[in-house]
């Protein structure tokens, strides 16, 4: 898998990759992502996939309040869209400037145990959207109020291997990680781009 | 912050991504047209799922191309009432009700008439008639209602019943030792809020808009 291309959500604030094997026609992880969250179709496959891990004790007893009280799907995917909807609108009024003094520090929440537990890395951060949200991005937060974001996904078990498709986000973390700070791997076109400038 | 020269050419050419913004645009300007389409859309999600129909195959028995349904699924426009009734016609379902203020004013019980919507939201009974729930969030967008037996406040008296209200359902909730107990004939009520960026789970008062069955904080 290669990192192919970077996208500008917020000049000089908000990056995020595309994949090659992951690209989805070119779609960047941060659109991917919020393109799925708010899409009830998908999610409601998600949740269907997932029933097992949406309907256990922790997420009952959080969302329901009991924990042998089952969380409905529907439940389920409202609350992933009025998550997802809050955090899209905090980053558009960020774009639009009209959030004065705010910026993305205040707005991604760290979560850095969830990926140190997973990874020797310090640099890797998980960020969630609000507490007790399932949402997470992964990001590279390179200084401050500058984020890489690598992916991120829907994370209903305590460890991310547990979570659907959220083993692949340490492996995308690491190449994000790289093109920044290391040997990047990545596409030889983006590449070739890159050192042109230098 | 003067960045290395590497970290300078990403961020010098990364492409500008107009897309995501054109698209939270959309879904923005559809959440604030009405919220509770989208949660008329997430049943319907559901109903497709659970008897293995696809947008393609709604799109024919309804008469709309399977991109209206893809797009109302994905947010990105909302359902009329007349596609409501289209989709009830031709699945045989129904997706809303029509309520009976009359029948529902002579009714006292209401425990089951509001379905909670948000994650975090209890029901409170709140007596003689009316519903609210809690939030624990800041930002609560209400739920369906079948059957909204809430009296209509009169405008003028409106704001004095509030506080009234508050001031009451403040006194009634410091005697309580669990909010869940939480009882009052009124619609507005104190409970304790958590927020992303506040943890402290102070009081705020929260109360229900009876017409719209909206609740905000004040």
């Amino acid at each position: 898998m290669k990192l192919i291309d970077t996208f500008e959500i917020l000049e000089g604030v908000l990056y995020s990759v595309v994949y090659d094997e992951t690209s989805y026609g070119g779609v960047n992880e941060f659109r991917r992502l919020l393109n799925q969250w708010t899409d009830r179709d998908y999610l409601a496959d998600y949740f269907f996939r997932n029933r097992e891990k949406l309907q256990s004790r922790f997420w009952n007893e959080l969302i329901n309040g009991d924990p042998g009280a089952d969380v409905e799907i529907t439940k389920a995917i409202n609350w992933t869209i009025e998550e997802a909807s809050e955090f899209e609108e905090e980053i558009l009024k960020l774009a639009s400037g009209t959030e004065k003094g705010k910026t993305l520090d205040d707005i991604f929440k760290p979560l850095h145990k969830e990926i140190r537990k997973e990874s020797d890395n310090a640099e890797f951060k998980a960020y969630g959207i609000y507490d007790n949200s399932w949402l997470r991005f992964y990001a590279i937060r390179y200084s401050e109020n500058l984020y890489f974001i690598s992916g991120g996904g829907i994370k209903l078990s305590k460890k991310m291997q547990e979570s659907e498709g959220l083993d692949l986000e340490l492996v995308k973390l690491q190449k994000v990680y790289n093109y920044l700070f290391n040997d990047p791997e990545i596409d030889s076109d983006l590449l070739d781009k890159l050192e042109g400038e230098i | 912050m003067k960045l290395n020269p590497h970290i300078q050419n990403i961020l010098n050419n990364s492409k500008k991504d107009t897309e995501w913004k054109k698209e939270a645009e959309e879904r923005k300007s559809v959440r604030q047209e009405s919220r509770k389409s989208g949660m008329i859309a997430t049943q319907l999600a559901y109903f497709m799922k659970t008897n293995g129909i696809s947008q393609t195959d709604l799109g024919k028995l309804v008469g709309v191309s399977p991109q209206h349904i893809s797009k109302i699924l994905k947010g990105r426009e909302n359902l009329t009432l007349g596609t409501i009734e289209k989709i009830e016609s031709a699945l045989k379902i129904e997706l809303i009700k029509a309520v009976d203020l009359e029948a529902a004013q002579n009714h006292s019980n209401t425990d089951t008439a509001f379905q909670p919507q948000k994650s975090s939201s209890r029901i409170l009974h709140l007596g003689t008639g009316s519903i609210g729930v809690t939030i624990e969030k800041t930002r609560f967008y209400g739920g369906s209602m079948s059957n909204p037996l809430t009296p209509a406040f009169v405008n003028d008296s409106y704001e004095e019943m509030k506080q009234k209200a508050i001031k009451t359902a403040h006194e009634r909730y410091k005697m309580l030792s669990s909010p869940r107990e939480f009882n009052f004939e009124s619609e507005e009520c104190l409970m304790p809020i958590v927020t992303a960026r506040n943890k402290s789970r102070q009081l705020k008062k929260v109360w229900v808009e009876s017409e719209g069955f909206i609740s905000e904080e004040i």
